[in-house]
């Protein structure tokens, strides 16, 4: 049974993003029924000190649909962090 | 030398062994000496065909940053609806393919692309695109081939050290494809390459000559610059980009899909990005995003999108498993800065002012420190003769300190050195014993001796321009990478 109170969700970290936080993904949960990005953007600003001047500029998609700051994201969402790569 | 000079002082020799040694070895030097005949014959063969191709391209009008007026609709005019008898066999493979076909292969040769950068991405892109039988490319780049490149930009050669890239990757495309579609010798405007620096100023007289335009740069300011410029022309713009062990390919600007403002409206702060000579790439890496880049640019010069696949950015990530992502993307953003419904954006910014950076993929020399809180090479190695009591402490992460390091040398990456600080007192033989600071280039090191200074009594110096200007100053036998 799901607790309805609290989200489980994914979070994969791309390029610079991955780089600041070490982690290439991280299951997270918080107890929240659900949250929008933004929400979700400076709880993890809070937990990695390095990716604070890196989301400002990145580009989250949920379950590989972009989405907007205001979008909600819900138990079991993965959501994709995606700074932008400029070299070449 | 030449060979048969070469070939007679080594049968001199041959002869003065033979009366010493043994027969075998008399046909040990034989046969070298036939296999260094074909290298040298082999060499000979290479050299006159790039001669050949350096007087072809010096030989054309190339535009310049005074002459880029250079009409690409001129070089159209040989554009006729049937393939000559040497581009059907030459094209075969891909005439067969259902939903390709002749008028596939015939739009190809009729559609004109842009490559705007000749490096890691560009190489495969032009390539792939000229082998096709694209009738008329553009190549776009200020900088000149470097040892350094070759790794990933197999568009150029050793040979081609120092000479413009843009000129070196035309060189390459047209020594496969130029007779082909120029049978007209007058006519050679198949390739043009531009060796200047795409700015505010010329960007959108250049790009207006071409249909598609694929964005093989580096750096972010001309990111932006070609974006704006696309969205203003009407172009679709084909985006890749590579670091890393990572890549994204995306076309922006392209059936009502969003630019790259509407996925990116800020540039990055200058110091959160890195380059590839920085932070490394894998040349495969750029492979997979270059040759993806030119099958997107074909697609779409041929009309073989499928009108229901939703706008897309592909994620590579070569370590990650699944390696590709695709992220499905909303059309144009209605509130964006130049593509959306009140465009506050009319005409080509100054996109250095906007992003904090020039387009150059080179790091700026970091400005940080006093001269007094620095010392050169030299005077440091004049310390180490001497045996003056020191530490010298190498900031590099791990990987390059594991390449080459100076004997004796502590490493702490930047990365860890606050947390790390009672190491270095520890390796300290007294607490006034002066520390000197070493990176890769003397750009890291002077953040480090700025945190050191606050934990330390004695002198912290870092070493001016690092262990590559130890390698040119003082020890020539020290690797540069």
């Amino acid at each position: 049974m799901s607790d309805d109170n609290k989200i489980t969700i994914t979070v994969l970290y791309f390029a610079s993003a991955c780089d600041a936080t070490g982690l290439s993904s991280e299951s997270l949960t918080f107890p929240l029924p659900q949250m929008r990005i933004c929400e979700l953007e400076d709880k993890l600003k809070a937990r990695h000190e390095k990716l604070k001047n890196i989301l400002d500029i990145c580009m989250f998609a949920v379950n590989k649909e972009y989405c907007g700051k205001d979008d909600i994201v819900k138990e079991g969402d993965e959501v994709a962090i995606i700074p932008p790569v400029s070299g070449g | 030398m030449s060979i048969a000079g070469f070939a007679i002082f080594r049968c001199e020799e041959m002869g003065t062994i033979a009366e010493n040694q043994s027969l075998e070895a008399v046909l040990d030097l034989n046969r070298k000496l036939n296999k260094e005949v074909e290298s040298l014959k082999s060499r000979v063969i290479e050299l006159e065909e790039e001669l050949a191709l350096l007087r072809s391209v010096a030989g054309s009008t190339l535009p310049n940053s005074k002459n880029i007026e250079h009409n690409v609709e001129n070089s159209k005019a040989t554009g006729s609806q049937q393939l000559s008898l040497p581009e059907y066999l030459r094209y075969g493979r891909q005439l067969i393919l259902p939903g390709f076909g002749l008028p596939a292969q015939l739009k190809l040769r009729s559609v004109s692309i842009l490559i705007v950068g000749a490096g890691g991405l560009g190489a495969p892109a032009a390539m792939y695109l000229a082998a096709a039988g694209v009738g008329h490319l553009g190549i776009v780049d200020y900088d000149n081939v470097e040892t350094s490149n070759l790794q990933r930009q197999v568009i150029h050669s050793e040979f081609r050290q120092g000479l413009s890239k843009a000129y070196s990757a035309k060189m390459s495309v047209e020594r496969y494809s130029h007779r082909f579609l120029t049978p007209d010798k007058d006519v050679n405007h198949m390739c043009i390459a531009y060796n200047i620096l795409l700015d505010s100023s010329n960007a959108l007289k250049i790009i207006k000559a071409y249909d598609i335009i694929v964005d093989a740069t580096d750096n972010v300011a001309t990111r932006y610059l070609l974006n704006d410029a696309c969205v203003i022309t009407g172009k679709p713009l084909v985006s890749g980009s590579a670091l890393r062990m990572d890549g994204q390919l995306t076309v922006y600007n392209y059936k009502n899909g969003p630019c790259y403002r509407c996925l990116f409206p800020k540039p990055p702060p200058p110091e959160t990005v890195v380059n590839c000579s920085d932070g490394g790439v894998l040349g495969a890496v750029t492979g997979v995003i270059g040759s993806l880049q030119a099958l997107l640019a074909i697609k779409i010069a041929v009309g073989m999108d499928d009108p229901s696949e939703p706008h897309n950015l592909l994620i590579f990530s070569a370590n990650s498993y699944p390696p590709f992502r695709s992220i499905k993307l909303r059309g144009r953003k209605k509130e964006c800065a130049i593509c959306g419904d009140n465009p506050t954006i009319k005409e080509l910014q100054d996109y250095v002012q906007f992003c904090g950076s020039g387009a150059l993929d080179k790091s700026p020399e970091t400005m940080l420190l006093t001269p007094e809180e620095r010392i050169d090479p030299k005077t440091y190695h004049s310390y180490k003769e001497q045996n003056i009591p020191h530490l010298l402490l190498d900031i590099r992460d791990e990987t390059q300190f594991g390449i080459c390091s100076l004997p004796e040398s502590l490493n702490i990456p930047l990365s860890e050195l606050p947390r790390r600080i009672d190491e270095v007192k520890n390796a300290l033989p007294s607490l006034k014993t002066p520390v000197y600071v070493i990176c890769r280039r003397g750009n890291d090191s002077q953040p480090a001796v700025r945190i050191l200074k606050e934990k330390l009594q004695g002198t912290v110096k870092d070493i001016i321009g690092g262990l590559h200007r130890w390698a040119t100053d003082v020890d020539e036998s020290f690797p540069i990478y």
